[in-house]
């Protein structure tokens, strides 16, 4: 053994016997030694010294770690986790700028980890909006305060964590006050979430808003479309007046030009749910009136639920007859099979691969 | 208050809640000040402590402990630190700028360095502590701040004995290099 690491051992009282005797001796034999061994333990000394430096407020950190595991009770809170990634929001981002920022002020400061370099902006809305209420679409309030450019770790306000991924950056309301908690992302982001349910946590990437309601998820958006997977709990997806609740084991796909969400459920990979746009809001009501036309029901609003797509066609659980069916989907069904599926209320009683609605969406 | 006590109390009870909180608040500066040493940032030190805690508020029904709290609460941050240093490296990898970044010396943040006056020898042993490889500084402060044995660093980290031997000595190898000059 390096005498060095026999000095490291006797001077933590690791060093057996022998070892202690040999390094007693060699101690004895010259000063030199002596001082070596001195070097190390006034490394030793110094080096428990220094740890303690600045270190946060005990009780507010108290109040964080209250705060996080459920306001100041204890109640059970589980961070949530969500990863997005974003493909094409740069002009978003720059549309949220420009939307409202009448005067911010740079500032640069070092901070984070390894001196890295990170903007700060704060911002002011132009249109007198809250500061840190965004909304998706472009055209809504969009004032946000700090911007974050280095990858890596970083705790937002409400105690949240967010790690950013290379050439991302995302943006948030200094304090990240208002209704809601609005983060803008251009790139990828991990972010771990304190739950909140009467401030949700909204992350915006393009048009389109992604809505925490205590759950863990995935987003990945390419410039084509984003897909929201979530793994556990809800979260809602809206784009414009369009939205859709997501659920475990759900997989929703928004395309970008064609409007269009598909929600696959990610165990039965056949069943597709579609937001359909108004044309098929069209079709849909116009089969509610045939419906009651073929006096399968007597009017429109006794409609509880009903499916049509190639192979069914069932109306409030009853199966109709075949010739039924083949009207309706002659009339109703294109070639590229998508089906109709329809529910007074929202309740995932009906599942195929089509266009969903319920009563609200169509009147 | 030792861990046993901690359990024993319950920590669903009124006063688990008050247990867990004292050990909280008992542990938060000690913890805090050795995440700081390993990570470098007031923001992801705090966080470490956090997560810790969370989780064993999560856990705490079937948390079982095997070791004292306090060599379980330093190995838990070590192991939080450690995920978050080996995430930064991944984030890292990527950027050309990393060695810019790396080239440490700065420890404290402007608010810490003002309240701290340290002298021109610890400021240097900060440096050199900082410059460390990862593992090495985690390991080397684990014993230096949260003064755990070797054993018990070992029986935390889930390695042998002998390798925090050698991480601690490579440590103050290292340090001795580079301050051999300063020290009289």
């Amino acid at each position: 053994m390096n005498m060095d690491d026999l000095i490291v051992k006797y001077l933590l009282g690791a060093a057996d016997a022998d070892e202690t005797t040999r390094i007693e001796r060699w101690l004895a034999a010259e000063e030199r030694n002596r001082e070596r061994l001195r070097q190390f333990r006034t490394l030793w000394d110094l080096s428990g010294r220094t740890a303690v430096s600045a270190r946060p407020d005990t009780q507010e950190a108290l109040g964080r770690l209250r705060q996080r595991i459920g306001r100041g009770n204890m109640a059970r809170r589980e961070p949530e986790r969500v990863m997005l990634r974003k493909g094409l929001a740069a002009a978003v981002l720059v549309g949220l700028l420009c939307a409202g920022v009448v005067i911010f002020v740079a500032v640069r400061r070092n901070s984070g980890p390894a001196g890295a370099e990170r903007t700060e902006k704060a911002g002011v809305t132009g249109k007198g909006g809250e500061t840190g209420k965004v909304t998706a679409g472009g055209g809504g309030t969009a004032i946000v305060g700090i911007t974050v450019t280095v990858p890596g770790k970083d705790t937002l306000p409400d105690g949240s964590v967010v790690t950013l991924a290379p050439h991302s950056k995302f943006i948030y309301a200094p304090k990240l006050t208002g209704d809601s908690r609005t983060i803008s992302l251009e790139g990828d982001a991990n972010f771990s979430v304190v739950s909140d349910p009467a401030r949700p946590f909204v992350v915006l990437t393009g048009d389109i808003a992604v809505r925490v309601l205590g759950t863990s998820f995935l987003v990945r958006s390419g410039p084509d479309s984003t897909e929201v997977i979530v793994t556990t709990g809800v979260v809602e997806v809206s784009r414009d007046k369009d939205s859709v609740i997501v659920r475990a084991g759900e997989r929703l796909t928004v395309f970008g030009k064609k409007k269009e969400m598909v929600l696959r459920d990610g165990g039965k990979k056949s069943a597709m749910r579609v937001k359909g746009g108004n044309d098929q809001k069209r079709v849909m009501r116009s089969i509610i009136e045939d419906l009651v036309k073929e006096k399968i029901v007597p009017d429109k609003d006794s409609v509880e639920w009903f499916g049509l797509d190639p192979q069914h066609f069932i109306v409030n659980g009853r199966v109709m007859p075949v010739g039924m069916r083949q009207l309706f989907t002659a009339k109703y069904i294109k070639p590229d099979g998508m089906g109709y599926y329809f529910e007074a209320e929202k309740g995932g009683k009906v599942s195929g691969t089509g266009y969903f609605f319920d009563r609200k969406d169509l009147y | 208050m030792e861990w046993n006590e901690f359990n024993k109390v319950g920590l669903l009870a009124d006063e688990g809640v008050q247990a867990f909180e004292k050990v909280f608040t008992d542990w938060f500066g000690h913890l805090y000040a050795y995440a700081m040493s390993v990570v470098k940032d007031e923001g992801i030190a705090e966080e470490a402590v956090q997560a810790v805690f969370c989780r064993i508020w999560e856990k705490r029904e079937r948390l079982q402990v095997h070791a004292s709290l306090k060599a379980y609460l330093y190995g838990s941050v070590y192991h939080e630190c450690m995920d978050w240093l080996r995430h930064r490296k991944r984030v890292e990898a990527h950027r050309r700028h990393a060695q810019a970044i790396y080239t440490g010396g700065r420890v404290m943040t402007e608010s810490a360095s003002a309240k701290v006056e340290l002298g021109e020898l610890e400021k240097k042993l900060q440096q050199a502590i900082d410059e460390l490889p990862d593992q090495c500084r985690a390991i080397f402060c684990l014993s230096r701040y949260g003064e755990l044995g070797y054993k018990e660093i070992a029986g935390q980290l889930g390695i042998s004995v002998k390798t925090v031997e050698a991480q601690i000595s490579k440590a103050l190898k290292r340090l001795r290099k580079k301050l051999a000059d300063f020290l009289v």
